[in-house]
């Protein structure tokens, strides 16, 4: 900015201007005193949580991190939360795009039953959800019952692997894939698709180098927050995983459970903090502009 | 009232004495019936009104049988209510006693979580003043209370699948893959439960050379079982509900949950041989709120024989007050962890070993699992 206009053309009102935003400095207090209460209540229950954990995690210096890392269970369990994820999350945001174009699309009457269909299980508690799928995957389960109707030899395994656990990874994330997608959508100006056309774009083309372009910002956006929404998943690996897909917080509850080593605990929740939070960074750098403004 | 009324009141909250025994000893003194019962129990009842004991235990048929046995008798007796909680388990403990100000007064801990409790000074001694752990054999009790229940880690199966004549009676047959080639659930926590001590019978170490514990063997012996042959399950009620829905039809299992589950119509049995007895104790957590009352219950849990009686009978588990074993049918007597007649065909689980080795067993256990 520096010296020049701004766009709203206020003019710059100097360091202080700068840092308030244009306002004068006894109003911009006055805004941020509004902000008060919610920094009281961040500290109290975020911030003040967060030091004690930290706290814990530091008794005895960094021993405690040493040993979370040392131990062989470490290792596995990092990859096991980074690969569950991954592909979680790939499957998510494939399946969450088709899904938002579909409701994009749909006609005005069907559009709020497809944004219903999304929601419902958004609004549904995620063990509701995991005990409906293993009653659908396990052995004498739905699905293996159908199969041997069927005449088929044999019956997969279906539950307490990772298979089963991203199921029912994705069918719990699926709606945060969707919605930032949808957005992103819905902004996007109808007639860019007609104007691709009457440049001789095919269908096919008009999607992948106008519509498919201009609603990544919402494809990388879902990415990030599906994913940041993975690595802290706890239960689900314990109702439809096996043993071999043990994530970070099943490992935090080890130790805190059944180990009851709390200091080492705090170190690894510090750990998984810290590297959700460089993630969340990213998330927040992320360009929310789309081509028609403010999502 | 005086010193004699006092201590015939007393007697009667300890459970020390019945209340025919209470009316006759008034009689003695020169109070009337109606003006005995009141002595002990309007005014403790009025004293006590509000008053409440929190206990931690581990929910389910568990709770049902102390809520039942106990808590509801005591409250009846001294107008305390014991409000029972479920997830009881060392980290409980820990945090209880850690805030200073715990919520629950009691938490149910397991024989191998109490060494670790007691050496991180989670737990208040018990004064053996207040509670009468006269009744209770020795080797069921410690400076921080006594087992009120002592039960079997089993081989439970589904009799709808497996008749009685061909069903595991050692867990070397348990191991068996020819014999039952289907999936066995299995309790996935070492500690609390006891596949490891299985996992070396079944290779063929006699119950009296199970300890100390070859990790690596039980774990080499897990191996020939095979994991594709095992679901591990980490709670309690989760191998009857897969017996009884007919996803496995072998399952390891605490006794009682049988038992309950057979009451109630499933089609289900276990059996003796090589079973593994393990015990909880009611430790009272350090700076209890309530520990006055937390005591008294204490001491009606370890005096009360038709409270112990009752407990025993509705799980076929064993508990402190072993004299009230005279009050249960012999067929049930018989059967519970503590009798004679299974000595030498049952392990006693060695939960010394296991404070001392706790951390380094369970990660190997969980490593052996993910690899």
């Amino acid at each position: 900015m520096g010296g020049q206009p701004r766009e709203d053309g206020h003019p710059v009102q100097g360091v202080a201007g700068r840092l308030t935003g244009g306002v004068p400095f006894r109003e911009a207090l006055a805004r941020a005193s509004l902000l008060v209460p919610l920094c009281v209540v961040y500290a109290l229950l975020l911030v003040w949580p967060l030091a004690l954990l930290a706290r814990t995690s530091l008794e005895g210096g960094l021993a405690a991190y040493g040993d979370v890392v040392r131990t062989p269970l470490f290792r596995p369990v990092m990859v096991n939360t980074l690969v569950i994820s991954a592909v979680t999350t790939a499957i998510a945001v494939v399946l969450g795009y088709l899904c938002a174009a579909a409701i994009w699309r749909a006609p005005a009457g069907l559009r709020p039953l497809a944004v219903a269909l999304v929601l419902l299980p958004f609004w549904t508690a995620v063990l509701v959800k995991n005990f409906a799928w293993a009653a659908l995957l396990q052995d004498n389960g739905v699905f293996n019952t159908l199969l041997r109707k069927l005449g088929a030899p044999g019956h997969p395994a279906l539950l307490h692997n990772r298979f089963a656990v991203i199921v029912g990874m994705v069918h719990y994330v699926l709606p945060y894939a969707v919605l930032p997608i949808f957005a992103t959508m819905s902004s996007l100006d109808a007639r860019l698709e007609r104007a691709a056309a009457s440049l001789g774009a095919s269908r096919a083309a008009a999607i992948w180098f106008v519509i498919v372009p201009l609603t990544l910002p919402g494809v990388y956006a879902a990415t990030l927050l599906v994913f940041i929404i993975c690595t802290g998943f706890f239960i689900t690996p314990v109702i439809l995983g096996g043993p071999r897909d043990m994530m970070a917080a099943n490992l935090v509850d080890l130790y805190a459970r059944q180990l009851v080593d709390f200091r080492a605990a705090s170190a690894l929740a510090v750990m998984i903090i810290v590297g959700v939070s460089l993630l969340v960074s990213v998330y927040q750098w992320l360009p929310k502009e789309g081509q028609f403004g403010r999502l | 009232m005086t010193e004699n009324q006092m201590h015939v009141a007393l007697q009667v909250l300890r459970g020390r004495m019945s209340r025919r025994e209470l009316l006759r000893q008034a009689a003695l003194l020169g109070i009337s019936a109606p003006a005995a019962l009141a002595l002990v129990e309007r005014p403790r009842a009025a004293e006590a009104a509000g008053k409440v004991v929190n206990l931690a235990g581990y929910g389910g048929v568990s709770n049902d049988a102390i809520r039942t046995a106990w808590a509801e008798p005591f409250e009846k007796l001294t107008g305390i209510h014991v409000n029972l909680g479920a997830n009881a388990s060392l980290a409980l403990a820990k945090l209880q006693a850690q805030s200073g100000n715990p919520q629950w007064d009691i938490v149910g801990l397991d024989g191998s979580e109490m060494p670790t409790a007691v050496k991180q000074g989670l737990l208040e001694r018990i004064d053996t003043h207040k509670v009468d752990m006269s009744k209770v054999p020795f080797y069921l009790k410690t400076p921080y209370g006594f087992k009120y229940s002592v039960y079997l880690f089993t081989k439970a199966y589904d009799q709808r699948k497996i008749p009685d004549a061909n069903a595991p009676q050692t867990w070397k047959d348990f191991w068996d893959t020819g014999r039952y080639p289907m999936k066995r659930s299995v309790y996935q926590n070492v500690a609390d439960g006891s596949i490891l001590e299985a996992a070396l019978m079944a290779d063929g170490v006699p119950v009296s050379q199970v300890y100390p514990l070859d990790v690596e063997r039980a774990l080499k012996s897990l191996d020939r079982l095979g994991k594709r042959n095992i679901i591990w399950h980490s709670a309690n009620q989760q191998p009857i509900q897969q017996l009884t829905s007919g996803e496995v039809a072998l399952a390891t299992a605490f006794s009682g949950r049988v038992i309950v589950a057979r009451r109630d119509g499933a089609k289900l049995q276990y059996t003796l041989d090589q079973d593994v007895a393990s015990g909880s104790y009611f430790p009272v957590i350090k700076g209890a709120p309530n520990k006055e009352a937390a005591l008294a219950f204490l001491n009606f849990v370890a005096t009360n024989d038709v409270g112990a009686a009752t407990y025993m009978s509705l799980l076929t588990y064993a508990t402190g007050n072993a004299a009230a074993v005279r009050l249960v049918p012999p067929e049930v007597a018989d059967q519970l962890p503590t009798s004679p007649k299974l000595k030498g065909k049952i392990l006693y689980k060695d939960e010394n070993w296991w404070a001392d080795n706790l951390e380094k067993t369970v990660i190997r256990f969980k490593e052996w699992q993910a690899a």
